[in-house]
């Protein structure tokens, strides 16, 4: 296990416990971009949670339904059980509690929303996003993440990713190379 | 399902799975026969592509539809299956070496590839073919522009990037004459040589809409390419 892990684990039950979504946002694309340089499944796992827990927080009819505070307690006390495991080195315990946190999520989440994906797997797809636009394939974005390959290609086309690298070879170079494969 | 390579005097075309995903979500499939019987193409997808463009959709209700069609043009024929051969663990396995010390930031690697888009490239060398179709970016720009690929990962991380000279060297080598081409230009060789009027009405708004559909597929093209080159072609 990356040396590093529970503080920033430590960070995210911090961000989680005093309410502050834009803190998890940010923590999750801190998380990618480490995982992305680490190559660390551990790290873009902890990403992820980040990044439904940001969503989370900002949905008042999540917030103010009955089950939430339960729920809530029972998040926090795996992150902590996941932070004390990864300041331990115990990869069994912390992938354990991460399970468990991401349990928690899918339940709540399942109870409480009308749409078909669910909220930790758009986390997956919002950071695999992000490891693909700091230069990862889609394979190794989808790998690092749990991203689903293929659904990750259609996210990715509907945003401008594509759009912000200077075109060094457009459509028309290319099909004048593809006329000549082809002796046209 | 696998069949082996043929190659009746055809030029083989090999796919990755994000070009045959692009095309299968737009319903353009069907456009590849077209252009495999009138420009003589073999189009050719390794057998993990085909798992995981066929075999692992087929189970879930969202993908389904696409993957039935890719299914279809296999069993039609007009894709071909590479079957996984030793020949080929090994070029994955050497290509896997290269890929794993190409890029680093501040010492520690950076995994750019994996298997699927390494067994890509392994099959292009097993096949002797020089023509890829791939709608995925980084694997393009390795094979096309490795300078460019770390111009860009320089400015989309905050550490120190390197790109091993080793590494960089076999890959120019082992694969600086491929060709590489996308979806789009698949579809635009289609709108020229009459396949697309099998499938759409031509028009010069039904090549562009078809273009956007394919960038909002996935593929790796800006607006601003497709904008331009539509603005050239004759409706």
């Amino acid at each position: 296990m990356e040396s590093g892990t529970g503080a920033r684990i430590s960070s995210l039950v911090s961000a989680f416990e005093s309410r502050r979504p834009q803190g998890l946002k940010e923590l999750g694309k801190d998380f990618i971009e480490e995982a992305v340089v680490k190559s660390d499944r551990n790290m873009a796992l902890a990403s992820v949670i980040a990044y439904a827990l940001y969503k989370i927080l900002t949905k008042e009819h999540l917030l103010s339904s009955r089950a939430w505070p339960k729920v809530s307690e029972s998040i926090r006390v795996f992150l902590l059980t996941a932070k004390d495991a990864a300041q331990e080195n115990d990869e069994n315990n912390f992938s354990r509690a991460m399970q468990n946190v991401i349990g928690k999520i899918e339940a709540f989440d399942d109870e409480m929303s009308n749409y078909a994906r669910n909220i930790f797997e758009k986390g997956k797809m919002k950071q695999a996003s992000v490891a693909y636009a700091m230069g990862l394939s889609l394979n190794s974005a989808a790998g690092l993440t749990g991203a689903d390959r293929v659904e990750l290609q259609r996210y990715i086309g509907a945003t401008r990713i594509h759009d912000e690298q200077p075109v060094t070879k457009g459509i028309e170079e290319r099909m004048r190379s593809l006329r000549e494969v082809l002796g046209r | 399902m696998t069949y082996a390579p043929e190659n009746d005097g055809k030029k083989s075309f090999v796919l990755d799975s994000s070009s045959i995903i692009t095309i299968a979500d737009n319903c353009f499939i069907r456009v590849l026969r077209h252009l495999s019987e009138k420009e003589g193409i073999e189009f050719i997808i390794p057998a993990s592509v085909y798992a995981e463009s066929v075999t692992t959709p087929l189970a879930i209700k969202r993908f389904e539809f696409s993957a039935v069609r890719i299914r279809d043009a296999v069993e039609d024929g007009y894709i071909r299956v590479a079957g996984t051969t030793p020949a080929l663990e090994g070029r994955i396995n050497e290509i896997e070496s290269h890929t794993r010390d190409l890029c680093s930031c501040s010492g520690r690697r950076i995994i750019l590839l994996q298997r699927g888009e390494i067994e890509t490239l392994a099959l292009l060398k097993e096949l002797g073919s020089d023509v890829l179709v791939i709608d995925e970016r980084t694997t393009r720009m390795l094979l096309e522009e490795p300078s460019a690929l770390g111009n860009f990962l320089r400015k989309r991380h905050r550490c120190d990037v390197k790109l091993d000279r080793d590494s960089l060297s076999y890959f120019r080598r082992g694969f600086g004459n491929i060709k590489v081409f996308r979806s789009v230009e698949l579809i635009s060789l289609a709108y020229e040589d009459g396949s697309f009027e099998k499938e759409v009405h031509k028009s010069r708004q039904a090549l562009e809409a078809a273009l956007y559909a394919a960038k909002f597929a996935g593929c790796s093209v800006s607006f601003e390419e497709i904008k331009k080159f539509v603005s050239r072609v004759r409706g």
